[in-house]
Parts: C-alpha cells; sequence; structure tokens
C-alpha cells in the first residue's frame, strides 16, 4: 500500500516538474522520500541533483539531514557545513564526539531556536562528554592534585556518599588550602544534614577567600539566620544583595531577616523586587505569603488578601476541603 | 573564685533531666511491624498521666497498640484479648514505685477491637474523678472512672465511639456550660481495603498524600453521661485534614477557647471559637498554617502556650526532618509571626523528626523549656537519605529569656520516641517526663535538683467544669493555661505548674472558664495549692 502511495505521490510532484534529468528533479524526488523518511532512497536521489547542480545548498543539507538520519554521521557533517544547518551540524559534531566544535556551533544554533528540545539535548550531552573527558584526563594526569580531590568529593556528593566527599574535599584542601568552592560544597554538605554550625564554619572560610562572590554571602547569610544570628546574617545578605543585586535566593532572606528586624518596608521591598525578578518561581510564591503576613501585621487587610490569593493560586493550595 | 557569668554558664550545662528507672514499669508497647508496612503501625502510642485514685500521686496510663497478623486479612483481630496487646494503668506507690493495676482497675483488654494510638484525660461528669478516654483504629473507648479504682467501659452509652483511625484527643469546655467536651482528631480515611504498598526497590510507609484526608468529631457534653456529636453544626467538619495533634487556649483574649490541630502535610487548622457553638478556622489569616515559606509540614506533636512569659499563648508544632519545628510566636492581635529561626529552634530541630513535645519549667527558674521525643516516621529512612536516622534520642532545649539552647540527657540514646506526658511524679516540686516508645518500653525521665522555687496549681472548678480546664491562671507574672490535652497522642498532668526561681511566695490570678476571676496574694513557694473557684 505505501509503495502505491509513494507512486502517486511523486508522480503528481513531479509532475509539476520539467524535464526527469534535471537537479531540481531529483530534489523534489528526494524531498517526498524526506518527508516519508525513507532516507535511503532520498540520498540516491541527493547525490544526482548535486552531481547536476554542485551548489545546490538544499541538495547538500538535505543530504546532510539524510546521511545523519541514517547514522553516516561523518559523511554527513561536510554536507550540513557546506549547507550552513548549524542545527544539524551540531548535532552531527556532537554525536561524532567533536565535543568543543559542538558545543559552539549548538550555541550559535541555539541563539537562534532557543527552546528547540533537540539542541537543548544535544548540548547537554555534549558538555556531559566534555566535562567526563576533561575529569578523565584530570584524574589521569594529575591523580594526586587537590583538585583531583576536588572532583572526587562532588562525584561522591552526587552520589550522597557524604562521608567520602567529605574526605575527598578534606585532602584537597590539604594541599591546596585556598581551593575555591570546596569550603562551600561543604558548608552545603553540612548544612543539608542539618549541622549548622558546621555549615557556618565552612561558609565562613569560603567567605575569606570569595570576598566577592555574593552566592557565598547569601549562603553564610542563609545558615546564620537559620541559626537565629539575624542582625549578623542580615549584613551578609545585605552584602550579597550588593555584589548580586539579581539574586533572588538573597532576597527572600533578606526580607526574612529584614522583617525579624522589625524592618518592615524594607522586607517589602526585598520581598516585592524578588517577585518582579522571578515572578513565577516557586520563591515568588513563598514571597507572597510573606507579604500578605507582613501586610496583615500592618492591618493592611485588602492587600493581605491580595497576597494570600496570589499565594494560593501559584500555590494552588486550596483552603481546607 | 567563679565569675558570676562563669557559674551562669555552668548552671545552664547543668543536666535538667536524668533517665530514671521505677519499679514495677515493665509496659512494652507493641505494635507489630509487618511487611506490608501499614502505616498505623509506626504511628503509635501515646501515655497519661493522671491521679486516677486521688492519692495525690501521679499514676501513668500506657495505650497499647495491637497484633497485626501478616498481611491482615479479615476478620480483623487485634488480640487485645491477649495481656501483651492490653493498655496498662500504673499505680504510683507511696515508695514512688509503681503497680500495674490493669485488671483490677478493669481495664483489661478492649472493649472493642481497636488498635490503640491516643490517649485523652478528664473528668467529664464532675464526679472528682479523672475519666480516660482511648482512641485507636477503627473506634475509640470512654472509661469512666467509678472513683473506688475502677473503669468503666461506657463508650456505646456516651455516644463517643467515634469512626475511622483517631489520634489525638482532648477534652475541654468549649461552650463554656461546666461540662467537659471532647475533641477527636481523626488522621487519614484509610483501611486494610485501602492499604497501600509504597517503594519500588524496597517499600516503606505510604506518605499521607496516598489517602484521603478526613474530618475531625467534636462532642458536646449534654450533662447526663451522654455526648452529641456536633462536628457538622459546629463547622469543624467542613475542613478535612489528616490530623495528628489538638491542643486548647484562648489565642485571641476572648474568653472562649480556641482549638488548634496540626495535619500532616496539610494545612494546620486554628479553630477560632466564634462563642456561639461554632467554629472558623482562621489558620491561614493567624499565620499559623504552613511553615514560613508556605509548605505544608508533616505536623504531628503540639502545645499551645506562652513560652515567651508576654502573657499571650503561642504555638509550636513538631515536624520531620528537613522541615524544622514550626515556632508560632503570638502577636496579640489574633496574628502570628513565624519564631523557629529567631528562637534558635529551627537551629536545634533542621535536622530531626519530633512528636510528643510541651513546654515546661524543668528547672523552675520561670522560663519554660522544650521537650520533644523524637524519631523518624520510617524505619528505614536511611535508605531514602543516608543523612537521616530513624531513632533519636528527645531533644531538650533550655529557655533563656526566650532563646533555646539544648542541653544533654545524660542515659538516653537513639530511640524510637512518640508520645510524651508531663508532671510531676515525684511531688518534688519538679516536673517529670514519661516518653513512650513505639515498639518498646518507655522511658521515664526526672528534673535533676536544683534550689529555685516552684508553686503546684490544682483547680477545682465549681460553675466551671470541676478540672477548671480552659482556666487561665497567671503567676509572678508567667502565665499557664488549665488542660490536660496537647503533645502527641498523650495527656499530661491537669495540674499546673510554675517555676518561680529565688521567689518564696507567689502572687496568683484566675480568670475562670466561667467568668469568676480569683487573686491569692503571698501564695506560699514550693507547695501544690488546691483552688476552689468562689
Amino acid at each position: 500500500m505505501m509503495a502505491v502511495f509513494i507512486c502517486a505521490l511523486l508522480a503528481g510532484q513531479v509532475a509539476r516538474v520539467s524535464g526527469t534529468n534535471t537537479a531540481e528533479y531529483h530534489l523534489k524526488v528526494a524531498e517526498a522520500y524526506v518527508q516519508k523518511h525513507n532516507y535511503d532512497q532520498a540520498i540516491p536521489e541527493l547525490r544526482l541533483a548535486l552531481k547536476l547542480k554542485s551548489d545546490s545548498k538544499k541538495a547538500e543539507g538535505m543530504l546532510g539531514e539524510a546521511l545523519l538520519a541514517q547514522g553516516y554521521i561523518g559523511e554527513a557533517i561536510p554536507h550540513l557545513e557546506r549547507a550552513q544547518r548549524l542545527d544539524l551540524l551540531g548535532i552531527a559534531l556532537a554525536e561524532d564526539h567533536h565535543t568543543a566544535q559542538a558545543i559552539q556551533t549548538l550555541l550559535a544554533a541555539l541563539a537562534k531556536e532557543p527552546n528547540n528540545p533537540d539542541l537543548l539535548f544535544y548540548l547537554g550531552k555534549a558538555c556531559g562528554f566534555l566535562s567526563k573527558s576533561s575529569f578523565g584526563r584530570l584524574v589521569d594526569v594529575a591523580p594526586n592534585s587537590a583538585r583531583a580531590h576536588q572532583l572526587m568529593g562532588e562525584s561522591y556528593n552526587a552520589q550522597q556518599k557524604f562521608d567520602l566527599a567529605e574526605r575527598e574535599y578534606r585532602k584537597a584542601l590539604e594541599l591546596q588550602p585556598d581551593l575555591h568552592g570546596v569550603h562551600l560544597e561543604l558548608g552545603r554538605m553540612k548544612q543539608w544534614a542539618g549541622d549548622l554550625e558546621a555549615a557556618e564554619v565552612e561558609f565562613r572560610v569560603e567567605a575569606k577567600l570569595s570576598p566577592g562572590d555574593g552566592e557565598v554571602a547569601w549562603r553564610l547569610g542563609s545558615v546564620l539566620l537559620s541559626e537565629g544570628h539575624t542582625q549578623e546574617a542580615l549584613k551578609q545578605l545585605q552584602r550579597s544583595d550588593e555584589l548580586r543585586p539579581e539574586m533572588i535566593e538573597t532576597l527572600y532572606d533578606l526580607g526574612k531577616a529584614l522583617e525579624q528586624e522589625n524592618q518592615l518596608p524594607a522586607a517589602e521591598k526585598a520581598w516585592l523586587q524578588l517577585i518582579k525578578l522571578g515572578p513565577h518561581t516557586p520563591l515568588a510564591v513563598s514571597a507572597h505569603l510573606e507579604l500578605s503576613h507582613l501586610y496583615r501585621r500592618e492591618g493592611r487587610a485588602a492587600e493581605a488578601d491580595s497576597q494570600l490569593q496570589q499565594f494560593r493560586e501559584m500555590s494552588k493550595t486550596k483552603p481546607a476541603d | 573564685m567563679a565569675s558570676p557569668t562563669a557559674t551562669l554558664a555552668a548552671d545552664r550545662r547543668a543536666a535538667l533531666l536524668e533517665v530514671a528507672h521505677p519499679s514495677g514499669l515493665n509496659f512494652i508497647h507493641r505494635n507489630s511491624s509487618t511487611s506490608q508496612r501499614y502505616l498505623i503501625e509506626t504511628m503509635g502510642a501515646g501515655v497519661a498521666l493522671l491521679d486516677y485514685n486521688n492519692d495525690g500521686l501521679l499514676d501513668i496510663f500506657f495505650v497499647n497498640s495491637g497484633h497485626l497478623d501478616d498481611p491482615v486479612k479479615p476478620p480483623v483481630d487485634f488480640w487485645r484479648r491477649d495481656p501483651a496487646y492490653w493498655n496498662r494503668l500504673y499505680r504510683q506507690n507511696r515508695d514512688s514505685t509503681f503497680t500495674d493495676v490493669t485488671k483490677e482497675a478493669g481495664l483489661s483488654g478492649a472493649a472493642v477491637n481497636t488498635y490503640g494510638m491516643g490517649v485523652a484525660t478528664g473528668d467529664y461528669d464532675n464526679d472528682g474523678f479523672t475519666d480516660i478516654y482511648v482512641t485507636g483504629f477503627p473506634g475509640n473507648i470512654l472509661y469512666h472512672n467509678n472513683g473506688d479504682g475502677t473503669f468503666a467501659d461506657v463508650t456505646t452509652r456516651s455516644g463517643v465511639a467515634g469512626g475511622g483511625w483517631s489520634a489525638s484527643a482532648g477534652f475541654f469546655d468549649y461552650d463554656k456550660d461546666g461540662m467537659l467536651d471532647l475533641f477527636v482528631t481523626r488522621y487519614l480515611a484509610w483501611d486494610f481495603d485501602r492499604h497501600q504498598i509504597c517503594g519500588k526497590d524496597f517499600s516503606f510507609y505510604c506518605q499521607p498524600d496516598t489517602y484521603p484526608p478526613i474530618s475531625s468529631l467534636l462532642y458536646h457534653n449534654n450533662g447526663d453521661g451522654t455526648f452529641t456529636d456536633v462536628s457538622q453544626k459546629s463547622g469543624i467538619a467542613e475542613a478535612k485534614g489528616k490530623s495528628l495533634g489538638v491542643t486548647f487556649n484562648d489565642y485571641d483574649g476572648d474568653g472562649w477557647p480556641d482549638i488548634f490541630v496540626s495535619n500532616d502535610r496539610v494545612e494546620n487548622f486554628l479553630w477560632h471559637n466564634n462563642g456561639d457553638g461554632t467554629f472558623s478556622n482562621t489558620a491561614m489569616e493567624a499565620g499559623v498554617a504552613l511553615s514560613e515559606d508556605g509548605k505544608a509540614n508533616s505536623g504531628m506533636g503540639v502545645d499551645f502556650s506562652d513560652f515567651d512569659n508576654d502573657g499571650r499563648p503561642d504555638i509550636v508544632v513538631t515536624n520531620l526532618s528537613s522541615e524544622i519545628y514550626s515556632l508560632y510566636r503570638n502577636d496579640g492581635n489574633g496574628l502570628f509571626t513565624y519564631d523557629s529561626l529567631p528562637t534558635g529552634l529551627g537551629a536545634l530541630t533542621a535536622n530531626h523528626s519530633g512528636w510528643g513535645v510541651r513546654w515546661e519549667d524543668f528547672d523552675n527558674d520561670g522560663w519554660k523549656d522544650f521537650f520533644a521525643a523524637q524519631s523518624h516516621v520510617q524505619d528505614n529512612v536511611n535508605r531514602l537519605d543516608p543523612r537521616k536516622r530513624y531513632k533519636e534520642p528527645p531533644l531538650l532545649a533550655r529557655n533563656v529569656r526566650g532563646k533555646l539552647e539544648q542541653v544533654a540527657i545524660p542515659g538516653i540514646g537513639p530511640v524510637a520516641g512518640r508520645g510524651a506526658a508531663f508532671g510531676d511524679l515525684h511531688r518534688d516540686g519538679l516536673v517529670d517526663v514519661v516518653m513512650s516508645i513505639l515498639g518498646g518500653s518507655p522511658v521515664l525521665f526526672q528534673s535533676a535538683r536544683n534550689g529555685n522555687h516552684w508553686l503546684g496549681i490544682d483547680l477545682i472548678g465549681t460553675h466551671s467544669n470541676r478540672d477548671g480546664f480552659g482556666a487561665k491562671v497567671e503567676v509572678n507574672g508567667q502565665w499557664g493555661h488549665a488542660s490536660s490535652a496537647g503533645s502527641y497522642l498523650s495527656a499530661s498532668d491537669k495540674r499546673l505548674h510554675f517555676g518561680l526561681a529565688e521567689a518564696r511566695e507567689a502572687r496568683v490570678e484566675i480568670h475562670w472558664p466561667s467568668g469568676a476571676h480569683q487573686v491569692l496574694e503571698h501564695v506560699k513557694a514550693d507547695q501544690v495549692v488546691k483552688v476552689r473557684e468562689p
């Protein structure tokens, strides 16, 4: 049945093309095959089209696409390059493990189609491959370096093997005490484990190493806030906000610290700014609830109700059944 | 010579509680863990401190759970007639030993085939003897105290059998008619037919989200030994929750007792008493429904008392690890502020799971300290998250003018703590704790002696309910609310306890539920004073 259908289709399309041995004719035939994903039949037609018209970018692109679809990646790449099909070229390069070139090409393609799922997938894959090969090389060439231990620490951390992760992080710090990012990770691990005092110690060291890092200042401020050290937390959070004014995590905690210090207008400002910067984020949902409480405390009932309503809508929580 | 500061620091490090091993207390809670992981297995059970025979000594009642076949097949039999599965009443003797009086008290076995959960205490018929209400699945039992050392099962006649899975309960007089009414939380719309097994590589207890919510129950005391279910009429049934804890206090100072109910991954309820027999849920507007960032936590144990001595009752809720416990400070205008972080409670509970809870002044310094029974709900939680532990020691924290500082309890390791009841077992002016253990023997903690003074108040209502539940009592600037309810599945001594620090006498001011106002001047410290309503 399918063969009959394709024949009929070809007859209808080809009838509109004058001559049967022109590049246009073969291109049309190939196009019909490609539409039906019959790449193996499209490929000879495209080769003929290119033979007749070697500068046909369309034929180059379609041939590259068809070869890529059939798994002839190495052969597809020059055609895609000549056709300047950045999307498919990026994918082909990624599949062929030309990782650095693939990442560059995929980023260029994503600039035109930022939400293309294929491109996003292959960019992630290529970056993952690049990271894996870089890390593999790091462990091969410098297995006892601070960075290698840091890497092992991160690997164990991701596997939730926290004792092993900490051991590796500590080894890294023994070798290079001023290594950036290790105390931050240790602090995060301690914070997640509920050991806030230990987390604070780590974040303080990291903050000394990276005084210009807004995230570190936020982490330190956040853990101080959790420990009930509101005034010191406030200083750190304000510093974080100065360093990275767009960071909504800082703004949320800053609002909390300011509210605890009874600086209600400043708290309101921080939460409103958060909602402005990230209106659809989970933190914005929390900020709406915080604002509803703040407004109720200030006797601004209508505004409190409005914020509560927005919290309800965004969190999809209902009043009790 | 040590400086005053050093002495204070040393005092703060001193133990507040220590483990005691009283003779005769041989209860073992039996929950019957199965491979099916029925959720009821991991939730019980409660404990009560009460003076059932009015001899001035606190006695202990333990709720037992029951046997579960693996898997359970109909007809369901929890083997409650087997002595191993009885609830147990231990009478305290003059020498601080205990005697198991379960059988002679008429409490052996369970009158209906229930898997036991919680206990509430109160003198519902104003005869001067404390009655016992036991909750469970699929129904509850009311034991009337006959006043001669025995109890009678009056469940059927009284009409408070309930149904489904009940958890914490409490007596209070919501309409101030002088008779104690009864509030019963219900956890989930669950039964064995609805049971599901959760987990792929390994099984774990299903999250409460697996099962539908259910409304709690409110019973009005008719004054003739019967109760009427007013859950619908009062508005309580309008909200379905997954309720585990209940506590009472008058949060807005309007003279009517309100109800706070903790819910498991559902918004908490704050039932404002409208004074006309109805209640309105004001939790969201008051700021006590959710965590600070808007999440419905795994609310379990509750307490509703004034931890910061500002005259306004605050609310604390124990949650699961990673959630921190919720402390809502009463701002005095019907609103609460989430105060877990500034008080230090958040830092102390960042990776802990809590159940029975209460503020009590263990060192009599005039500030109520914090105690919580702890353990995760999942006995294999470390397989789900290696940072978490199933068994945990209880949390004890000293209240230093509203800030909490953890204090170690010598002699206690990680356990599966659940219920906790509070009272002065040893008549030494120090509050003790009995903590129930899931599938194990309870632990008794006694307060460590110090030189501070104290005052106990035993209310005797005349126009108000005889227990005086709902009375607001001020002693030297501290406030208490008369109630045996709160914590988790448990009931504490009905008497109020106040630490007086160095004061040798106290001014006592009582606002009775009837409206009567009573002031006692120059009350001598270090005694339990009986106060009869004028």
